[in-house]
């Protein structure tokens, strides 16, 4: 794919994270710093939480984008080495296979907690 | 005022590794870097391997880490440096050939790859008929950047360019003055290059191309704002411009009433031609 | 467009160090190692929700105090990214950086001048304010 469509795709991420991430932050640093913890964490509350459709959507735009965020970064810092062609190719698409498999193994665990 | 140079010297045929030889000389109030420099090679050690050629900052040669950052000798004057003790290193990210003096083949490469030149679809700049239609606030949007001497000072002080492929900032920099230049035609030939893995994406801003320029050129505008046309070229915001045209021929000239008529022709064709034989 | 001519003598300056913007490209890349190591394995962790007994050994384990800092480190990290970061959108979208213009001497540049440092230490500073304010959090629930 052509970089600047990489780029383009990073700007919707970025601006995903900018909406969610200060919910999520904002969200859990009430929750779980403090007195709080013993039952804003308990097993009985997070399969509560993981079950609630809006926490779920936004939980899922999120780790979206914090993994294609995270992945075409790390694929500028590696590539940015002084590498071979080949190997900039084979990071390039271990960056995508990664990215893809976290994503598919927080989906698919997402799915199973609202399924519990 | 005596000021101690600490030169690195590595001659690749003798020496194993580079080392810092230092010399004590007196300077005066205006004396340059590079005229220190030349006093050194003419007095005290003429080994000393230095490039220069205008000793005013028009030719880009004499780039060189002085105290670490990357300026040019002709322009930095010691006493402004205000400390007693000069670091002079070659440029870095370059390979060294001798001394003070590395090798700018790979740079002048990268430039020639964004084809820093006028391209255009119709027969004109083959055959030029008249000249094109630019107007001035057209012109001055590519005229800093034009200004641009090639001294890789801002190569010099990027910090991604341990990237060998990268493009460097000043080739981004004409990149963006050639495709912003409004009789220019060569946007999507261009666009391959500019756009690749190691192209216009890798800046990440650090800005230190522009601290260094010695000729206000701001190569980090210049990669910002191609940033900024790419995407919104390929957002659909921004249409692809055309050249401008060349300006029409002129026609229903007619003189004013008020202007006098031209005195009779002294020189004739024939006259003309025959003092040109002379 | 006009040719300013500077009332001042304009004197030469030559720089010590290398500007500001080049030290948050370092504090930038090293928060974004940081968080991204962070991240996987945060995710990781929290994906082992589903089995009761996992994750009540999990909670034991992260849940407790001493894990504090740690989180507060995480805070800092990601404040400080993500302001200079916000910068970093806009400047690279074109805001705040200035328009191509004559340079004159002694050449400011206006990619890292005056409207960019300014945005650079307002988003920075509520980065800081919000730092503190979660430092005081952390310091109020230790004790």
């Amino acid at each position: 794919m052509r970089e600047s469509t990489l780029w383009i795709i990073e700007l919707v991420t970025l601006i995903i994270m900018i909406i969610t991430l200060p919910i999520h932050l904002i969200n859990f640093s009430s929750l779980i710093i403090g007195p709080g913890y013993a039952t804003a964490m308990s097993y009985e509350e997070v399969i509560a939480r993981a079950k609630n459709l809006p926490y779920v959507i936004s939980s899922i735009l999120l780790l979206g984008a914090i993994i294609y965020h995270s992945m075409y970064r790390v694929r500028f810092m590696v590539s940015e080495l002084p590498l071979s062609k080949k190997f900039e190719r084979l990071i390039s698409l271990m960056c995508l296979i990664v990215g893809i498999i976290a994503f598919l193994y927080s989906f698919y665990m997402t799915i199973v907690a609202i399924l519990v | 005022m005596e000021v101690v140079f600490k030169i690195h010297r590595f001659d690749p045929s003798k020496d194993v590794s580079p080392y810092y030889k230092q010399y004590k000389i007196t300077i005066d109030k205006g004396t340059t870097v590079l005229e220190a420099l030349l006093y050194i090679k003419e007095r005290l050690d003429n080994s000393l391997a230095i490039r220069y050629s205008c000793r005013m900052g028009i030719c880009g040669s004499c780039g060189m880490r002085i105290n670490g950052i990357p300026m040019l000798a002709c322009k930095t004057q010691v006493s402004m440096l205000k400390s007693n003790i000069i670091l002079i290193e070659p440029l870095s990210n370059n390979p060294i050939i001798k001394d003070l003096v590395t090798n700018f083949s790979n740079l002048f490469a990268k430039h020639k790859m964004i084809k820093p030149y006028i391209i255009r679809k119709d027969s004109e700049l083959d055959n030029p008929t008249r000249e094109y239609l630019q107007k001035p606030n057209e012109f001055f949007n590519i005229l800093q950047f034009a200004l641009c001497i090639k001294c890789g000072l801002c190569w010099s002080a990027c910090p991604i360019s341990s990237d060998n492929r990268y493009l460097g900032p000043f080739v981004l920099a004409q990149a963006y003055r050639y495709i912003s230049d409004s009789r220019d035609d060569g946007y999507n030939e261009r666009f391959d290059i500019i756009d690749s893995p190691h192209g216009c994406w890798r800046c990440h801003f650090a800005g230190s191309c522009s601290q260094v320029c010695p000729r206000g050129v701001d190569p980090a505008l210049a990669i910002q704002l191609l940033k900024k046309s790419i995407t919104t070229t390929k957002l659909g915001l921004k249409k692809i411009k055309t050249a401008a045209p060349v300006a029409p021929p002129l026609t229903e000239v007619t003189r004013k009433l008020d202007v006098p008529q031209p005195p009779p022709r002294t020189v004739f064709k024939n006259q003309r031609d025959s003092t040109n034989e002379r | 467009m006009s040719i300013t001519e500077t009332k001042k003598h304009a004197v030469a300056s030559y720089p010590k160090r290398y500007n500001l913007e080049r030290y948050m490209f370092f504090i930038q890349r090293a928060t974004g190692i940081f968080l991204v190591s962070y991240f996987y394995i945060h995710i990781f962790i929290y994906n082992q929700r589903i089995d009761a007994a996992l994750w009540a050994s999990i909670k034991t384990a992260f849940g407790n105090p001493t894990m504090y800092p740690m989180s507060f480190i995480f805070v800092t990290a990601i404040m400080i990214h993500g302001a200079n970061g916000l910068r970093l959108i806009l400047t690279q979208l074109g805001f705040f950086i200035g328009k191509p213009k004559l340079p004159v001497y002694p050449y400011p540049p206006s990619s890292i001048g005056k409207a960019e440092r300014v945005i650079l230490f307002i988003l920075i500073s509520v980065a800081i304010i919000l730092i503190i304010v979660a430092l005081g959090e952390f310091l109020f629930f230790i004790r």
